[in-house]
């Protein structure tokens, strides 16, 4: 086993154990919120120790998208663009999850699954800017013009993650701000008791690590990913 | 109920399904390297110096 191999075999069982760990306190130590009254807010509510992470890891994965396409503009180091597109993947996997389990935690609490609020179509619009990330970088032939168009895409898009953390406090809107004071027409709010705070801050830790551990995947495989392409092109121009 | 279970779900099937899209990624290049060492090989009639853990374009190197 390489050196490198180890040490992501360890980070990934790390992060399985954080992983279980934070299911373990989401659903045996976290108590209801006081305000909640019925059984199905009380357990749509749980929902949340998941939710908020998973655009927690989305933004972050997009900031170091943004900031590796900034590195990648001053160097011209392919190392930049592989971490750019590497955070971008998972960047995009997590807010999937993110607008599907907001989604599904809509549903009993708004009785809707999806609304047109500025939080949800500012989650929207950036999800989909990132997938016209994708996008461009499949209609680009030459790795370097490639390249140069993602780093500038990649921070760009990233307009779009302060606009969406924003909305619910700039806006009138029905999400709950869980984190400062938000709208007063927002349906779904809770108070963050000492054992809630405990238990979200430790699910935001482990989905941290989660997010490093993916990382460390992705960058493996898509330089491996590039040395087979550069074979390949010394093979095929002998 | 079923609305948290739903949520916990999609989590964990998304995250598995990533997870298992990257080593299926990876153990389709690690045979495409191998082939691409082997033809290197059979023209240069010797090993190519470069391992797995090298698996670097001369820029990242």
């Amino acid at each position: 086993m390489l050196r490198s191999d180890r040490w992501v075999a360890i980070l990934l069982a790390v992060t399985t154990v954080l992983m279980l760990v934070a299911i373990v306190l989401v659903f045996g130590v976290a108590p209801d919120p006081v305000n909640l009254q019925t059984p199905v807010e009380r357990f749509s509510q749980r929902i949340f120790y998941f939710h908020v992470p998973t655009w927690w890891i989305g933004f972050l994965a997009f900031f170091v998208a943004a900031g590796s396409g900034v590195f990648y503009l001053i160097t011209r180091r392919e190392r930049w663009d592989v971490i750019s597109l590497s955070s971008v993947e998972i960047g995009i996997a997590f807010t999937t999850m993110g607008l599907v389990t907001g989604s599904i935690w809509a549903k009993p609490t708004w009785n809707t699954w999806w609304t047109w609020d500025p939080r949800l179509t500012t989650a929207a619009i950036g999800w989909l800017m990132y997938i016209g990330y994708l996008m461009l970088r499949g209609a680009i032939d030459s790795p370097e013009r490639r390249a140069r168009f993602a780093a500038v895409f990649a921070i760009v898009a990233f307009l779009s993650v302060p606009i969406n953390f924003m909305a619910i406090r700039w806006w009138r809107t029905i999400h709950p701000v869980v984190i400062g004071s938000g709208s007063a027409d927002a349906q779904g709010n809770f108070a963050l008791g000492p054992t809630i705070s405990m238990v979200f801050f430790y699910c935001l830790f482990a989905f941290t690590v989660l997010y490093v551990a993916l990382m460390a995947l992705r960058v493996r495989t898509e330089r491996l990913a590039r040395r087979v392409e550069y074979i390949k092109q010394q093979v095929m121009f002998r | 109920m079923a609305f948290m279970i739903a949520a916990y779900v999609v989590f964990w099937l998304v995250t598995f399904v990533f997870v298992f899209s990257i080593f299926s990624r990876q153990r389709t290049l690690q045979r495409d390297l191998e082939l691409m060492e082997q033809l290197l090989e059979g023209e240069d009639g010797e090993s190519s110096p470069h391992g797995v853990e090298e698996s670097l374009t001369p820029d990242m190197a």
